[in-house]
């Protein structure tokens, strides 16, 4: 494929551990979450904690939560790539964004209100497609616009998407990623499938018995390589490639040999033109739910082979909670920052791994590894999944190639 | 684009033109498929989603079972997706409280449920999106499943698009009364001609060319302009090719203006020439389903060389399709007749 190269230039982070993603690579390296009680939206019986974001200069009465998180991500994102110095780069400058549950707190307000005042200000905060909108209000972008509602893979598809714009030359930036805030609808319903844990999330471990939520945005800017050179942008990895891939199995629940995962990272790889001996670490959903953790273990032994027992993997959900459909950025940015960093965060909370997960989890502390290239997977209800593929690009003879 | 696309598979269900009368029309239950006994619990969007899909699939000749299944993906466009059931989910919450919550509803509070469950159905294991960009997300859907064929990830996709609103939420949304609204499902079987031709599939359409764009919504004349230009790029084309535009236009005064103003940016002199065919006169405001229903009579009309309805004869093998999302996006798709020879 003759197509560009796209690299990273921008990160932003706002998670329960982390509101920019220094903080986020001092939490991973320091094994800090952010997840904590809250009664807020307490289900009787189930867990009451939760990755709940301190958001600096929240409006209650402003734009619906979940796209003042994103702005915030992609403010940072945006600071980070200093772009804003950089003239007419508003212009052809996309956004996709990645939202599972999206604006459900307006729509619960609305629901909640009798006031047509409140409803006629919340109405147009209702589509799940207005988180992207707001981010191109707010900076002014007039490129590309585009909304991802893939539940826990939404911003991976997002981020897939936007490279592909980016790599065929329909522009040079596109601004990427997903939120999802905290909402009764995802307490409750989550509660009622008795996914969630009474106690923590421990991914992989035997003793796993559900997941923890959490909220929060992240906001990646991805841009070609050429331009990101040609203005002297810090480039924090260049993204090669992805893939997506059903499992055509069961409303919720993955097949058991997460076929559709094995096939999304067979066109990840594919897309991004390596084999699997190149992929130094691979960082998993890992929910921490009984069926998905041993579903995502047998798929990477069936596509990593005899290289499994040694190769790599984490889970990041127990630092700040399941943050749906933000899920893949956040994870994304946190590998990226510990590839940037020579580490790979632990999986906190997993200490006796299942028989069934018996893969490489880097479990304690964090492992101290050079990273050259790196796997981020996510997978969904209705049985979507996404591979994302990011390599090292720190080697300045390299870049000038 | 380097790969030719063409589009094997049509299918729609929508309210019947010759029912219209009230504000809002809701296709009738008897018109829907049965879902297998799994996805008994599919939602209302689900299941005219997949009533069109069904129809798309079994039109494009493909059989019961795919034997190709990691070559076939899924691309779903929504405007508001799995809203009406959030709302139906909530509602039933905020009245009985959250751990009476019903597990059957909350699956299907994802707008990708959908998808999933088509995928079941027709076991679609390729590549799988799903998309809630505004009303122009059917076209990008399309788009999305034409790079997925392009980037050699599948050899053939199923595009669908609908949207399910009811009143109340319609009301709760804001959306002006001005035109009729109606719930639609669309779907289109879009393969790589390699693929068509290597099972003698009858090809309705070729898509050459796409553009998607986005900008303020102060601007959407502008956008619309951008985008269109961008497809007849893609398509290497030029205005003056373009026999016939499938507009989005609904009636509403703002919406229609940005519509011509943009399609005359785009197409200078030549938009005085060009054919306009606006849908929703005769099926209503489908929303996101419009882009794709736009699309399935304009590969009828190419494939038949003229109109379904009044049998008069294109005057040209190019069709433009427009959709504006509502929400700051503009789609275009430039559609070609295939060469049978």
């Amino acid at each position: 494929m003759s197509a560009r190269r796209v690299v990273i230039t921008g990160l932003g982070v706002t998670a329960a551990n982390a509101l920019s993603a220094e903080e986020l690579a001092h939490a991973l390296m320091e094994g800090r979450g952010g997840v904590r009680p809250t009664d807020a939206f307490g289900i009787e019986g189930r867990t009451s904690s939760a990755g709940v974001v301190d958001l600096p200069g929240f409006d209650p009465d402003g734009l619906d939560r979940v796209s003042q998180l994103a702005l915030h991500a992609a403010e940072q994102a945006l600071r980070d790539s200093g772009l804003e110095t950089h003239p007419d780069w508003r212009a052809e400058t996309g956004v996709m964004m990645g939202t599972s549950r999206g604006p459900a707190l307006s729509l619960e307000r609305t629901l909640r209100s009798s006031h047509d005042e409140v409803r006629g200000r919340l109405a147009a905060e209702l589509p799940f497609s207005s988180i992207a909108r707001n981010i191109a209000d707010r900076f002014g972008l007039g490129g590309i616009l585009s909304t991802v509602t893939m539940a826990c893979v939404s911003s991976s598809l997002a981020i897939g998407r936007a490279l592909d714009e980016v790599r065929q030359g329909r522009t040079s930036v596109m601004l990427a990623g997903g939120a999802d805030a905290l909402t009764s609808l995802s307490f409750s319903g989550f509660s009622v499938l008795r996914a969630m844990t009474p106690t923590v999330c421990r991914p992989f471990d035997h003793r796993r018995n559900g997941m923890v939520l959490g909220e929060g945005a992240g906001v990646i800017v991805l841009e070609e390589l050429n331009h990101a050179r040609q203005r002297g942008a810090r480039i924090h990895a260049e993204l090669c490639g992805w893939g997506t891939a059903g499992d055509a199995h069961h409303p919720t629940s993955p097949h058991p040999e997460g076929r559709g995962l094995q096939q999304a990272m067979t066109l990840a790889l594919r897309h991004a033109a390596l084999s699997t001996e190149q992929i130094d670490f691979v960082n998993l959903h890992g929910t921490g739910t009984p069926a998905n953790d041993p579903a995502e273990c047998h798929a990477l032994r069936a596509i990593f082979g005899a290289r499994t027992a040694s190769l790599p993997v984490n889970s990041l959900k127990p630092y700040f909670g399941h943050t749906l459909g933000a899920s893949g950025v956040l994870e994304l940015i946190g590998s990226l920052v510990g590839m940037a960093r020579d580490f790979i965060p632990p999986t906190l909370h997993c200490e006796e791994l299942d028989p069934r997960c018996d893969v490489a989890v880097v479990r304690g502390e964090a492992l101290a590894r050079r990273l050259d290239i790196l796997m981020s997977t996510k997978s969904a209800f209705g049985g979507a999944n996404v591979a994302l593929i990011a390599r090292r690009l720190s080697d300045l003879a390299e870049v000038a190639a | 684009m380097s790969r030719t696309f063409v589009i094997t598979g049509l299918g729609a269900v929508h309210p019947s033109p010759s029912d219209a009368g009230s504000p809002w029309e809701r296709i009738p239950d008897a018109a829907l498929v049965k879902p297998p006994a799994q996805l008994r619990h599919m939602d209302r969007l689900g299941r005219i989603t997949l009533t069109a899909t069904t129809l798309a699939w079994e039109d494009a000749g493909l059989g019961a079972a795919s034997d190709d299944a990691l070559q076939t993906g899924i691309a779903f466009g929504s405007g508001y997706g799995c809203l009406p059931t959030n709302e139906e989910y909530l509602e039933s919450i905020l009245e009985r409280g959250g751990r009476y919550g019903n597990p059957v509803v909350f699956q299907n509070t994802v707008t990708n449920a959908a998808t999933g469950a088509i995928s079941m159905v027709h076991g679609l294991r390729g590549p799988t999106a799903t998309l809630c960009s505004g009303w122009a997300a059917g076209l990008e859907a399309l788009r999305f499943g034409c790079q997925q064929i392009e980037d050699g990830q599948a050899e053939r996709m199923v595009v669908c698009s609908a949207d399910s609103l009811q009143p109340g939420l319609l009301a709760r949304l804001g959306l002006p009364t001005g035109p009729r609204v109606s719930e639609a499902a669309c779907a289109l079987v879009v393969e790589s001609q390699t693929s068509a031709r290597g099972r003698g599939a009858h090809r309705y359409a070729e898509v050459a060319g796409s553009g998607h764009r986005g900008g303020s919504l102060t601007e959407q004349a502008r956008t619309l302009a951008r985008a269109v230009k961008d497809a007849l790029h893609a398509a290497g084309i030029a205005p003056g090719h373009v026999g016939t535009v499938f507009t989005c236009e609904n009636t509403r005064k703002e919406f229609d203006g940005w519509e011509h103003r943009g399609l005359h940016e785009a197409l200078g002199a030549h938009a005085g020439r060009v054919e306009l065919v606006g849908i929703k006169e005769t099926l209503g405001e489908s929303f996101s389903a419009a882009g794709t229903l736009a699309v399935m009579q304009a590969a009828r009309a190419l494939d038949m060389g003229r109109f379904a309805d009044t049998g008069r004869p294109l005057s040209s093998d190019w069709v433009l399709v427009t959709a504006l999302g509502g929400e700051g996006s503009a789609l275009a798709v430039v559609l070609r007749r295939c060469s049978h020879a």
